[in-house]
């Protein structure tokens, strides 16, 4: 009991290192595309330029949603190591909703823009902007699918060994999405208006 | 793991969150009133906002720290923002000093070239 319990615990131990040096190199990912923004945001070439197009009551909306998936997905991981398997449920089901209502929002943001002819086409900020901003909202949408997986996985077979570090490993990607969002929020956003 | 770890943890979530959604909050209205009139100024305030919640996300919802269990996770973090830094600040002093050189008109720059050519470069 205590040498298999151990080897859980070394396995787990394992599994988050590695997946925390996949989420270093994200960083970097996302450090080349911020730079690659800031470089690009003055060259608007006759668009429309950072601070007509974006509305910060509009991001902070998102920013809310995003903290507030970001919570609820801890609470859900803590809830299931300590056994409690519908209170979990429901809060990793609370957390896919708020993450998807945040994907809709971005979305309906992205749709906005290319409507008013603001799309990635028009100037080197939009490029920078839609580079940026879609690269996280591509990993929200991965880590959506993931947490639905992870949610039917439990809800068929109960929180094993296995669905314990799936899920402890989901919600470090979750709440890391939410880290780069932070700076997306200062900087895109309310940067657009300093 | 008991009960009492559970608070622990729960109250660690609690706070987190609190101080996060504050701190965004705090940003915003910075921005949407104009708070402080200097921009180099609320630029570095919006910064420093987002990196006191960085820390905080980092410590209450990833909760890392220097003891046994995470002290590798923090040192590769702590490492890989120190590349972050040097990728996103480096690229904005070549590009922007690639933009001031190249910038000029082409009388302007003709005689930049005929002055550094002088200097023997």
């Amino acid at each position: 009991m205590s040498v298999s319990r151990e080897r859980v615990v070394e396995k787990y131990a394992k599994a988050e290192l590695g997946f925390w040096l996949y989420l270093m190199t994200d960083i970097i990912l996302f450090a080349s595309l911020f730079a690659t923004y800031m470089v690009l945001r003055p060259n608007i070439a006759g668009g429309m330029s950072s601070s007509e197009l974006f509305d910060p009551t509009f991001a902070l909306a998102e920013t809310v949603l995003l903290l507030m998936s970001s919570f609820t997905c801890g609470l859900a991981v803590l809830f299931l190591r300590f056994r409690y398997k519908s209170t979990g449920l429901t809060l990793l089901a609370v957390t896919l909703l708020l993450g998807g209502m945040f994907l809709f929002l971005e979305m309906y943001e992205f749709m906005e823009f290319i409507h008013e002819g603001q799309s990635w086409q028009t100037s080197g900020f939009l490029s920078g902007f839609f580079a940026l901003v879609a690269t996280h909202g591509l990993h929200i949408t991965i880590g959506i699918l993931w947490g639905l997986v992870l949610f039917w996985y439990i809800f068929k077979k109960g929180i094993t060994a296995n669905a314990m570090r799936r899920v402890s490993l989901f919600s470090l990607f979750w709440h890391f999405l939410d880290i780069v969002w932070i700076f997306i929020f200062t900087i895109v956003y309310l940067g657009a208006f300093v | 793991m008991s009960h009492a770890d559970l608070k622990r943890l729960l109250i660690s979530y609690c706070v987190g969150f609190t101080s996060a959604l504050v701190l965004s909050l705090v940003a915003y209205f910075i921005v949407t009133f104009n708070l402080i009139s200097s921009s180099v100024l609320t630029m570095a305030v919006l910064l420093l906002l987002a990196v006191m919640q960085l820390i905080i996300q980092l410590v209450c919802f990833l909760h890392l720290g220097l003891d046994r269990h995470s002290r590798d996770r923090t040192i590769s973090i702590g490492f890989t923002l120190i590349m972050m830094l040097v990728i996103v600040v480096g690229s904005l002093w070549v590009m922007r000093n690639l933009d001031y050189r190249m910038g000029m008109s082409p009388e302007a720059m003709d005689e930049y070239m005929i002055r550094q050519n002088k200097k023997g470069f």
